[in-house]
């Protein structure tokens, strides 16, 4: 895969980077395209002014890490999304990375955002990110993956390649909606179906030399509120970063929390990314 | 795996020089710009408090719950009747019924209330204010307005504010026991480090103390994103599970409060369909819902909680939370630490072994050993007295193998100050490689000296030093002879420390590392330590055995130690296998959950070199299992394992404030023998509070049977609803209390744990209250009430005006037998195998007060007009008060008659194959 990002210029983008550029030395093709749109009314020049000191540090950091760089400059066109889905090839060959808005005054983090919008444009496979502890300079070594629905397991594959030799432990933690009677009883969860996924997960991991398979840990936890089991099994598990499938943003009915993505992102103690499309 | 042709690793990984740029910043530090940037993107450096609806949301639940909303509502109608009819006495009624509805919901609620001083205890360990190093200047600010980038100045003293990655270090020593739970301090470097970050020597974390020197650090990480932050997270959204006894509890209020609502409306339609006012079914549909509720039986709960946590508070067990008591008796599985808890924490050298052939040494040697001994210490000399005495205390603090070290020497050699005072440089332990050293040098020799676990020291290990000081090269036989005596000192639970050293031409440089110093080392012997475990341990856990409670121990210490331990304890029985029974830390890591579930139901009772962080990992694993699961720890970064369990137990001596927040229970002596006695009240309060709920249950019959049929047949109503109340609420009190202050029986302890499926209100209370001791107290109480009414001259079918003196009479003797056959059911409940007067009624002093109270009231009900104002009765002939004492003994005996026939229905079933 070709390694798209999408820069900014913050100081937050700039954290993004170092998973950009980690996950641009795990790919055949070692090379991380940095993309600008320049904002309206700034000239050519005084985009590249802005962005100059930044782009060289980002240009030096893939510089350290073998990894080749290309900085392109983009113009702005009806939004900021359009014009860096233009720039990109579509098709999973691609890989497009970003970050998330900057908390200020908005009402969300990830709400009607830049990110959110190359998130659902299914052009390409997504990664956004949103990096609460810099130190880890892009390297979590622990990833926490939450499981809703049947199929869901199968991201570990292409997150576990993604991240390779900077994925040391990767975390499952399959939630389920637990019920309440009269009575105060929960419904069991049915381990059986559950174990079969993910230990056919297991198999492929190991045989594709990805991750052994005692590498691999499985929490399950019945909840109503499941972004806050995201959030303790993230801690439990002292994952450095929490995958969110971008179907979790649309995820309203199932668990009755329609603002989980919200709720993760803004109260995380450690990294998150939200993905689409990779395979 | 695939490899990464250059990884840099995480900031702990890279030189600090590259720091700077890697997390955006400079030696000069951030511009304002940058920080308040950074401060919007990530939020201030402080802990995140619980949400402020989690107190209202509790608030809201305890006056919330069914009781007091079904109280509540029967208040206002009362109220309403009042305004519509007034002088009836129903806002008396009203005010009763809200008194008691905010009474039980304050009880639960100053359970709830609480506070999370977990939290507030965690916050002792920030400051308040940091130095930090921003635009080339030099500034003290809040601690919260650090930022990622920030470059920070900490010194000794200092509390670490962040996380941060070195990169300028002077002699720097930190303590990293709150997050590590190792006491001893850590030395640290600038230089680039591998391995997990939480262990690395060139990070600083927040709620760290500095120890020595001082240092400049780059943050990475604050507020809830540090180390420290992601422990509060922890502890804070850990939810505490429901006890088994909020369970059943909760289970209770729901049957009772439907049954009292199916009644009451079933009534109410009744009336309402055969005619009756509204006005007069609405007091029907009341009566019968305060009937139902047994309005003082969940103060009752609180109070023989409270009452059974005074009587461990004396047994050195601190309850803090009172379901705990009962918590405890149906606990299926206690975790527990081994140092201080089940050991005396009292380490004592019990012998100094020649490396050569394990035998003991002495004279020269001995002296010549502990002296090295020594220089690889870090002693401290208390303030002592001038006048001394035999039992003065220590003259030396520290680290307490050091001072054992210091002691054996002084008790042999005379004083070791001489030694302390010209060991000229110290390098301290080292978590990592397992050891530390010191150099010595006086005017005739120069040595170094290290002492630490021998398979940390045996790669440097070159030669031999016999007892009669000749050093021999150190051959395989050597060593691998070494290493069987220190398994098998290890195997009998004892610590064993390897001592070495060089001589030197002169002393080294002040900059000269540790590591070019160790090499070439001549092993000097073993130091044994034993740490004995408590006297009444092996028989406490003996106990918990017998009772069916497993007991797991949990340690950072060596595998072979552990086991030996747990031996000598009774928790792994002789013969077994370590490798089955034993799982250490690093298998422990790797284990999945499941996984870890078949090895624990395989019988696994010892992990070893665990750290504090995965007892959360072994207690979710228990309670998966379905079990009541207690757990012991006495650190921060317990807190979070000790909430999750069923019952967290801290240790008081040696507990740091957050673990005491965190749990249940705090033994005050950290004796494991004390969780024994806690388990033992434990497992006698469910079975007290199944007799009480019986006792309370019972009066429920003959208080709604008179409603049932005053709507059914044309005869008056029997018992008021104030009447009623002053049952519930009255008499039946103090013997409820009593009956919750039984003692255990002796074989209580012989039992395993209860079933999780056992009911506080099973179908056995329902029948017996319900369907046997209430309809004969029924019976015989209308029968009287009937009675008194045709030997007053009333005819079928008649009405009664609530205030003739026919009535209220009639309605006094009802109240009198109702409340005097209870004096029969209290001592029937004191034992249900028994008649329960076998107990000595003279034992339990609150039930002999309570029968006292209801015999004395049952007397001013008819006879005292004070009492009979208040509850609208009337006296009655001396032959019918007679006759209501005769209920007594009719409900007593008929009650014993039961018990017998169903221990020989029992005796008879077929036992199952």
């Amino acid at each position: 895969m070709s390694v798209f990002f999408a820069y900014d210029g913050s100081i937050a983008g700039d954290w993004v980077s170092h998973y950009a550029i980690r996950l641009a030395t795990h790919q055949s093709i070692t090379k991380l395209t940095l993309l600008f749109v320049e904002p309206y009314p700034a000239s050519h020049v005084e985009s590249i002014n802005l962005i100059q000191s930044s782009a060289e540090a980002i240009a030096h950091n893939c510089s350290r890490a073998g990894v080749d760089f290309q900085l392109r400059l983009l113009k702005p066109r009806r939004s900021v999304a359009d014009a860096i889905l233009e720039e990109v090839p579509a098709g999973t060959d691609s890989l497009l990375i970003a970050g998330t808005r900057h908390r200020e005054k908005q009402p969300g983090i990830l709400s009607r955002s830049v990110a959110e919008r190359l998130l659902f444009s299914k052009h390409c496979p997504v990664l956004c990110f949103r990096v609460h502890s810099p130190g880890i300079l892009g390297e979590p070594h622990r990833v926490l993956l939450p499981i809703a629905e049947e199929g869901e397991e199968r991201a570990a594959r292409p997150i576990a390649r993604l991240f390779a030799s900077d994925l040391r432990r990767l975390n499952l933690l399959i939630l389920e909606k637990s019920f309440s009677n009269w009575f105060g009883s929960t419904a069991t969860p049915r381990q059986h179906d559950w174990r079969t996924r993910i230990d056919a997960v297991e198999n492929e991991l190991a045989q594709d030399n990805l991750l052994a398979s005692h590498n691999i840990d499985v929490i399950q936890m019945k909840t109503t509120r499941p972004a806050e089991c995201i959030l303790l099994a993230a801690n439990r598990t002292k994952s450095r970063l929490i995958m969110l499938d971008a179907a979790w943003i649309t995820r309203k009915h199932c668990f009755g929390q329609p603002k989980l993505v919200e709720h993760v992102l803004k109260d995380a103690t450690c990294d998150v990314a939200i993905f689409r499309g990779l395979q | 795996m695939k490899a990464d042709v250059t990884s840099n690793g995480q900031i702990h990984e890279v030189d600090a020089a590259d720091a700077f740029h890697l997390l955006h910043t400079s030696p000069e530090g951030l511009d304002a710009k940058q920080v308040e940037w950074r401060l919007q993107e990530v939020g201030p450096n402080r802990l995140v408090r619980p949400p402020r609806w989690r107190l209202t949301q509790r608030i809201v639940k305890n006056f919330a719950n069914f009781f007091a909303l079904l109280l509540d509502v029967a208040a206002i109608c009362c109220f309403v009747a009042d305004a519509v009819q007034p002088g009836g006495g129903m806002g008396l009624l009203g005010w009763a019924l809200l008194g008691v509805s905010v009474l039980n919901s304050l009880f639960a609620l100053a359970q709830e209330l609480r506070a999370e001083r977990a939290m507030e205890a965690l916050k002792k360990y920030l400051p308040a204010l940091a130095v930090v190093r921003r635009e080339g200047q030099t500034e003290s600010i809040p601690a919260e307005d650090l930022v990622p980038g920030d470059l920070i100045q900490i010194s000794e003293g200092d509390r670490v504010s962040a996380d941060a990655r070195l990169v300028e270090s002077v002699d720097l020593l930190i303590n990293n026991a709150p997050l590590t739970g190792e006491s001893r301090t850590q030395p640290m470097t600038t230089a680039r480090a591998r391995g997990r970050l939480i262990e690395s020597p060139n990070v600083v974390f927040a709620g760290c103390s500095v120890v020595r020197g001082h240092g400049l650090a780059i943050v990475f990480a604050t507020g809830h994103r540090t180390e420290f932050g992601k422990i509060a997270a922890l502890s804070r959204d850990v939810t505490r599970p429901l006890s088994p006894l909020e369970r059943e509890t909760q289970r209770m209020i729901r049957i009772l409060t439907i049954l009292a609502i199916a009644m009451g409306g079933l009534f109410f339609t009744y009336g309402v369909v055969v005619g009756r006012p509204l006005w007069v079914n609405i007091v029907f549909m009341l009566g019968i819902i305060v009937a139902n509720v047994p309005e003082g039986l969940l103060p009752t709960f609180t109070l023989a909680l409270s009452m059974a946590a005074v009587r461990m508070a004396k047994r050195q067990v601190l309850v803090k939370s009172l379901e705990a008591v009962e918590g405890l008796g149906a606990v299926h599985v206690v975790c527990t630490d081994k140092t201080g808890t089940l050991t005396r924490n009292e380490l004592k050298l019990v012998a100094l072994l020649s490396p050569f052939d394990g035998s003991n040494l002495s004279g020269s040697s001995a002296e010549h050993f502990l002296k090295c001994g020594l220089i690889a210490s870090e002693l401290n000399p208390t303030l002592t007295d001038t006048a001394q005495e035999d039992s003065s205390p220590p003259r030396w603090s520290g680290d307490p193998i050091d001072v054992a070290l210091a002691n054996e020497y002084e008790k042999c050699f005379g004083t070791c100050d001489t030694i302390i005072a010209h060991t000229r440089r110290h390098y301290p332990f080292d978590l990592q490689k397992r050891r530390e050293s010191g150099v010595f040098a006086n005017d005739s020799e120069t040595l170094f000296a290290v002492k630490g676990a021998w398979e940390s020291i045996r790669p440097q290990t070159c030669f031999f030093c016999g007892a009669s000081g000749d050093s021999q090269p150190a051959t395989a036989s050597l060593l691998d002879g070494c290493d069987l005596l220190v398994q098998r000192e290890s195997s009998q639970g004892r610590r064993v420390i390897a001592v070495a050293s060089r001589s030197l031409p002169g002393l080294p440089d002040s900059n000269t590392r540790e590591e070019l110093l160790e090499a070439s080392l001549t092993l000097l012997g073993l130091l044994v330590f034993d740490d004995p475990i408590r006297p009444e341990v092996p028989e406490a856990v003996a106990q918990c055995h017998s009772a069916g409670i497993r007991v797991i121990l949990i340690t950072g210490d060596h595998p072979d130690t552990a086991a030996a331990v747990a031996r000598q304890c009774g928790i792994l029985p002789d013969k077994a296998s370590a490798q089955d029974v034993v799982i250490v830390g690093s298998e422990l890591e790797h284990l999945r959950e499941h996984r870890l579930v078949e090895r624990l139901q395989q019988g696994v009772a010892v992990f070893a070199r665990t750290t504090p962080d995965q007892k959360l990992k072994i207690v979710s694993a228990l309670k998966s299992c379905q079990l009541v699961v207690a757990m012991t720890g006495d650190g921060v970064n317990d807190a979070p394992a000790l909430k999750a369990a069923d019952v967290g137990i801290a240790m008081g001596t040696s507990g740091t404030d957050v673990a005491r927040e965190s749990a249940d229970i705090v033994l005050l002596d950290d004796n494991f023998a004390s969780i024994v006695t806690g388990i033992h009240e434990g497992r006698a309060i469910f079975a007290n509070m199944q007799k009480f709920t019986t006792y309370v249950l019972a009066s429920n019959i003959p208080e709604i049977v008179p409603f049932l049929i005053f709507v059914v047949l044309p005869v008056p109503l029997a018992l008021t609803v104030l009447q009623i109340l002053s049952i519930d609420l009255g008499t039946d009190l103090l013997p409820a209390i009593g009956l919750g202050q039984e003692p255990p029986e002796d074989s209580a302890m012989r039992q395993p744990p209860r079933k999780a499926t056992e009911r506080l209100m099973s179908a056995t209370v329902m029948v017996t209250a319900y369907l046997f001791l209430g309809m004969i107290q029924a019976a015989w109480s209308l029968l009287l009430f009937f009675l008194v009414l045709y030997h007053g001259g009333w005819y079928w079918g008649q009405d009664l005006a609530e205030t003739s003196t026919l009535y209220r009479s009639a309605t006094g003797i009802t109240l009198a037998s109702v409340i005097l056959m209870q004096i029969g059911n209290v001592i029937g409940r004191r034992s249900e195998q028994s008649s329960g007067m076998d107990w000595g009624l003279l034992g339990n002093r609150i039930v002999l007060l309570g029968i006292f109270v209801e015999a004395l009231l049952s007397w001013a009900i008819l006879y005292w007009p004070p009492v009979q104002l208040i509850l609208g009765t009337g006296p009655v002939e001396p032959e019918f008060y007679l006759l209501a004492w005769l209920g007594v003994p009719i409900l007593f005996f008929a009650d014993l008659t039961r018990k017998v026939i169903l221990q020989r229905y029992t005796r008879h079933l077929p036992q199952a194959a």
